[in-house]
């Protein structure tokens, strides 16, 4: 009886297929035991005949661990799908109720992304990429120096060629 | 001669277990003896494959269970069918009749014969 409250409070932490499969056997056999008994046999003979009748247990126990586990698995993953789609559900109701709230949400979030994305982009292909050229480590700037200022002028190829 | 009971054919358990729950939620000793009943004692139903059977049916969402108390004030664990196990019963007992009277006609044996 104790032990029976306790595993109770114990569920709350998950099933334990290893004690349900336990017990459930146990409730079959016992109930065998009775029917046995009500038709006469002695106590004995008839827990004898009972488990005589069940089979090889153990390797039933095995077998309905496995897919008691399974099971579990299963179904705990429907669990948290079927939160996820009501969570979802809640959302889409809640910005519904307040259209003000939720433009000013949607413009905020639209607004940042793309100016995250714009200047991410920029910096990416001046900064970031390797120029898309061959040798790009090799790549010089041509221009007019003065000894004093350093570079003051950009010229052209064509015109560097022409010097 | 006949012998004493008959085998299952295969997914024939199915089908009566879930036959069983349609009509009241119960325990698997009780599916045991509710199929026993029904079919005369001429089937040999055995735990080793009721109980997988059961569990099977479970993960595949056509039955849930649930710990109760029995008749006899037991912790058990009874089987109840579920909404789409409803419709599947349905679908299987369809299948199934059509197979039967298929097999019937090819062996030319009337249906209510035995």
């Amino acid at each position: 009886m104790e032990r029976d409250r306790s595993r109770r409070y114990l569920r709350f932490f998950g099933a334990r297929p290893e004690s349900d499969v336990d017990d459930e056997i146990a409730f079959h056999l016992e109930m065998r035991e009775r029917e046995l008994v009500a038709l006469g046999m002695n106590p004995d003979a008839a827990r004898a005949e009972a488990r005589r009748r069940f089979g090889d247990r153990s390797r039933l126990e095995a077998q309905m661990r496995q897919l008691e586990h399974q099971h579990d698995r299963t179904a705990s993953r429907r669990a948290s799908w079927h939160t996820l789609h009501a969570d979802m559900g809640y959302v889409l109701r809640t910005l519904v109720r307040q259209p003000l709230f939720s433009l000013s949400v949607i413009l905020t979030l639209g607004l940042s992304i793309g100016a995250n994305a714009t200047i991410f982009s920029a910096v990416n292909a001046y900064l970031l990429k390797p120029l898309p050229v061959k040798n790009a480590d090799r790549l010089a700037a041509v221009g007019l120096m003065e000894t004093t200022r350093g570079m003051i002028a950009n010229v052209s190829f064509p015109m560097y060629r022409g010097v | 001669m006949q012998s004493e009971t008959l085998e299952l054919l295969r997914g024939t358990l199915d089908l009566l277990i879930m036959r069983a729950l349609k009509v009241e939620p119960t325990h698997g000793y009780g599916v045991l003896k509710w199929i026993e009943r029904a079919t005369g004692d001429q089937l040999k139903i055995e735990e080793g494959s009721l109980y997988p059977a059961l569990y099977r049916l479970q993960k595949r969402g056509w039955i849930s269970s649930e710990w109760g108390v029995s008749d006899n004030n037991r912790r058990a664990r009874f089987y109840e069918l579920t909404p789409d196990g409803r419709h599947q019963l349905d679908a299987e007992v369809a299948d199934f009749v059509r197979f039967a009277r298929v097999v019937f006609q090819a062996l030319d044996v009337p249906a209510h014969s035995s």
